[in-house]
């Protein structure tokens, strides 16, 4: 809520917003509104998922996903692309997210810590993966944005097969 | 072996001059996928590991080959590698339950008989049970026939006859080579950078495509589109642009054996020399029946069934470089490997579409003829080729594995 006209509103550090905004962010990559999506993303992102349990540092680890801005807007244009033979045909998918909890860790920034399930279903086999999340949301003019996001999925170290769609 | 009334192993491939066609059943017939296993995996040389990944005493890793569970150890006490079959020699239970690990014993937590990592045994609980004779020195793990070591890459035969390994790698040898001196001081290869994969189609589509020159634009049309949006050369375009315009006797070679690669009869040549450090730093290089060198990886093809495929794509670290070198070479992986990846899984979702296409017998034939007619073979070598400037999406490099798939399936 805005309390003048030239001041958006301050940081909601509480947890409901903080959901509420992760909710949304999760209805927009299951509807497919990818490009509404990447209007929540921060130019400094870092896009992570590992591979191989979990990691501190991307640069000298195995990741799923390791995307910064440049990288995330091409993995996102060719998803949409119908260029891309993983998408013929494309997978549907429901992110379930839960167990959040968030601390504030910058005047503008806090931490979410999720839990995610996600089922992905493409030619009749519906997948499930799970996973902890953690987003590094930041408020900016009125909203949240995102400028980390890491997923560290359970079975990251198995064998996949098609994760193409955004987690 | 025959299959039903109508054909043998032997009549499924089939090369005259003109033609060069695989039955559809190579690629779908779970008999066929089990004598594969019989006579290809479990007794010719298959890879198993690079010796960096059990580096030191008590390093162990386990691997399948074939269908058969094996554990590679590096002993403590004399710093050589063993491989031995994980199997108890009480009831046959697995003695190594994990993929890598650190142990100087394998414990079977069924009856508690215990093994050095050299196979021996080294204790069981209430010897005194058997009979007299149970002579505990011929009761540790039986250790596979051979195992041999070719630059740090090493391979194990089922079988105590055959080739030898130097023997079989043949004319894939100085690639091997290469590959190993990228780094200054060697590769390194650890159990934690890793990318697994699966996908539901035949192992040997797999080792065609990274000397399928011809699938690159159609398979990665999205990747092409992507780089040509941002101005950038795309990968796949420069890969096969490297081939097509490389000079004079740039060929894409069988090297007999079923292995693959491209240069010339005389060598590699020297364009390999230009794939250093970069990002796409190793052309491909496919060692028969289960590994291909391609980029910065290793890439090791896992056979589970006939329509089930694990690659276990490891990534390869440079020794004697800045740290900034390998993560670069890194990053470039990120972006078109792993499940996520913008390049790789459009391979394999053609591979899937190959088998369940393959289950169908209105045409029993897949055809691997492209180029035939340029194809020449050099005596001296036994290599055959076909050269860019004729034709650089030639299938030569395909029919190097279905020539190799059929002298080992049809041997007595």
């Amino acid at each position: 809520m805005a309390t003048s006209t030239n001041r958006p509103a301050a940081m909601p550090a509480d947890e409901a917003s903080v959901a509420k905004f992760l909710f949304q962010e999760a209805a927009l990559i299951d509807e497919e509104r990818l490009s509404d999506w990447l209007a929540l993303i921060e130019d400094d992102i870092e896009y992570w998922l590992p591979a191989m349990g979990d990691a501190d540092e991307a640069k000298r680890s195995v990741s799923l996903i390791y995307d910064n801005k440049t990288r995330l807007e091409d993995r996102v244009w060719r998803l949409q692309s119908g260029l891309a033979h993983t998408t013929d045909p494309a997978s549907k998918i429901q992110h379930i997210i839960s167990n959040i909890t968030v601390d504030q860790v910058a005047r503008d920034e806090v931490l979410a810590h999720s839990s995610l399930v996600l089922f992905a279903l493409r030619r009749g086999q519906q997948t499930t993966y799970a996973g902890r999340c953690t987003h590094r949301l930041r408020w900016r003019d009125g909203s949240w944005h995102i400028a980390a996001k890491k997923v560290v999925l359970l079975n990251n170290s198995e064998p996949i097969d098609f994760l193409q769609f955004i987690v | 072996m025959v299959l039903g009334s109508e054909l043998s192993i032997g009549d499924l491939v089939k090369e005259t001059p003109t033609d060069f066609i695989v039955h559809k059943r190579v690629f779908s017939d779970p008999l066929v996928f089990d004598q594969e296993m019989e006579r290809i995996f479990e007794t010719g040389w298959v890879y198993v590991a690079h010796e960096s990944e059990v580096a030191k005493g008590g390093d162990y890793k386990t691997v399948l080959v074939g269908r058969q569970p094996v554990i590679i150890s590096r002993n403590s006490d004399d710093n050589k590698i063993y491989v031995m079959y994980n199997s108890c020699r009480h009831r046959g239970a697995t003695v190594c339950q994990s993929e890598y690990g650190h142990s100087n014993y394998f414990r079977c937590g069924y009856h508690g008989w215990t093994y050095d990592n050299t196979g021996d045994l080294a204790g069981s609980p209430y010897e005194d049970g058997y009979q007299d004779d149970f002579d505990k020195s011929k009761m540790g793990l039986i250790r596979v026939p051979r195992v041999g070591n070719y630059r740090g890459f090493i391979f194990v035969s089922l079988s105590p006859t055959g080739p030898s390994l130097e023997d079989h790698l043949g004319n894939v040898r100085p690639y091997i080579d290469l590959f190993a001196d990228i780094g200054p001081d060697g590769i390194d290869v650890v159990p934690e950078h890793i990318h697994k994969s699966f996908y539901n189609g035949n192992w040997k589509t797999s080792v065609e495509n990274p000397n399928d020159n011809y699938h690159f634009e159609f398979t990665h049309a999205s990747l092409q589109a992507v780089y040509e949006r941002r101005g950038r050369p795309t990968a796949t375009m420069a890969a096969g642009k490297q081939r097509r315009s490389s000079g004079k006797g740039a060929m894409m070679l069988d090297l007999g054996n079923g292995h693959h690669a491209w240069g010339g009869f005389d060598g590699p040549g020297t364009d390999w020399k230009n794939y250093r450090l970069g990002g796409n730093s190793m052309p491909p290089v496919f060692i028969f029946p289960n590994v291909v060198l391609i980029d910065v990886q290793i890439r090791h093809v896992v056979p589970l069934a006939v329509d089930k495929t694990e690659l276990h794509v490891h990534l390869v670290g440079l020794k004697g470089v800045p740290d900034e070198i390998n993560e670069e070479r890194w990053d470039h992986h990120h972006e078109f490997y792993g499940a996520a990846g913008l390049g790789a899984p459009d391979d394999w979702e053609q591979f899937e579409r190959f088998y369940r296409g393959s289950l169908s017998r209105g045409d029993e034939w897949v055809r691997y003829s492209r180029g035939l007619k340029y194809e020449v073979a050099d005596s001296a070598t036994g290599k055959r080729g076909v050269s860019n400037e004729k034709l650089p999406t030639s299938e030569v490099t395909l029919r190097a594995i279905y020539r190799q798939w059929h002298r080992a399936m049809t041997s007595a």
